[in-house]
């Protein structure tokens, strides 16, 4: 009677695992997950919305003493970033005049979808939106802020909803190279972002003769074909060098708040 | 059957719970998965002899991985096992120790 009682246990069991490996190899999944967040969209985004005040508040309270010193910072820095803008505002109108001389058109902007974030999964690095397939997403298209600050690329497509897998996430590798607020600087040091997760980025195969300091701006390159080319990635915070390595590491500072995240443009 | 359907809106609302709320409340990088505590407190309190706890479990496991990155089916053999294993042990060695009421 034991036996038969195992035995019927490691049946259902057996019967079970083949039934998941099936229908995983099918669209059903996918299927499913759509009709799940369709049906509890509502309720998420309220779920949502709700986290991210109280979260917002705890937040608040533990770091008002940072806020004092950051405020005097941001404003030294705001003050910093008006003369440059007028300088660039002067740049920027030579620049009109001088492509209206050379007759050269603008650049064509990217085809942008605006979405909302409605999940995300931190120990993932991924994070759900309410566009899909219906609106046209495809696999790997970019996904950035308002600010053009990447954030990852389509993972995952649903009918009505996407995946996001973000630059953090460990699949995550693409090209980038080093951008500096330096006169002159005109050096391309270039490597490839990885992701580490929980949020990490690190800069690896950047040869060791080339200078990188802490600070220094990543962006994206277009070399790998699918993120377009200038897209802010982070800051670099930690340069590692060892002599027996014939590259240089160093750690990235991503520039996206996951906290923050609300709404995100894929670029078609 | 009634129990069981209360319980499945239950955890459903815990799922969704869990990944647009809590979530914003990591601790050390991972948010606390109410989830696996609840399947755990389920079958742990639950009386041994009954089932309930594992079908909850299963069910549990199916909304995890509704929510989350990935193939179906992972979170609901890993729930339904930590189930089992919990019913197994409080069947053969903790029963007689202990009075269930429910």
């Amino acid at each position: 009677m034991k036996i038969s009682a195992k035995l019927k246990i490691g049946i259902t069991l057996f019967l079970l695992i083949a039934f998941l490996v099936f229908l995983n190899l099918t669209i059903i999944p996918n299927k499913i997950k759509n009709f799940f967040y369709l049906i509890s969209s509502p309720i998420q985004k309220s779920l949502w919305g709700a986290g991210d005040k109280v979260s917002d508040f705890f937040e608040l309270i533990s770091e008002i003493k940072k806020l004092k010193k950051e405020n005097e910072e941001l404003k030294l820095k705001i003050q910093e970033l008006l003369a440059k803008n007028a300088k660039m505002f002067e740049l920027e109108k030579e620049n009109k005049i001088l492509r209206e001389a050379l007759e050269i058109g603008l650049e064509k902007e990217f085809g942008l979808i605006l979405a909302e974030v409605i999940g995300k999964d931190i120990s993932q690095d991924s994070i759900l939106i309410n566009k899909g397939k219906k609106d046209g997403l495809n696999n790997n298209l970019p996904v950035i802020t308002q600010q053009k600050i990447l954030v990852g690329r389509v993972g995952e497509i649903y009918e009505n909803f996407s995946r996001i897998i973000l630059a953090s996430n460990k699949e995550s590798a693409f090209n980038a190279q080093i951008s500096r607020d330096e006169e002159g600087f005109a050096d391309e040091i270039s490597g490839v972002v990885k992701g580490r997760g929980n949020f990490q980025l690190f800069l690896d195969l950047v040869p060791k003769e080339k200078e990188i300091k802490e600070g220094d701006r990543v962006i994206t390159t277009s070399l790998g074909g699918i993120f377009p080319k200038g897209l802010l990635v982070g800051q670099i915070q930690k340069v590692k060098k060892s002599d027996i390595e014939p590259f240089q590491q160093a750690e990235i500072k991503p520039s996206f708040d996951i906290k923050e995240l609300e709404t995100v443009f894929i670029i078609k | 059957m009634k129990k069981i359907l209360i319980l499945i809106i239950l955890f459903y609302i815990l799922t969704l719970f869990q990944a647009s709320f809590l979530i914003h409340f990591p601790i050390f990088g991972k948010a606390p998965n109410l989830i696996l505590i609840a399947v755990f407190a389920l079958n742990f309190l639950e009386n041994p002899r009954k089932n309930t706890g594992i079908y909850i479990a299963g069910i549990s496991g199916f909304f995890w991985d509704i929510f989350s990155k990935g193939f179906i089916g992972f979170h609901i053999l890993v729930l339904v096992a930590i189930a089992l294993c919990i019913k197994i042990i409080l069947r053969n060695y903790l029963t007689p120790l202990i009075r269930y009421r429910f």
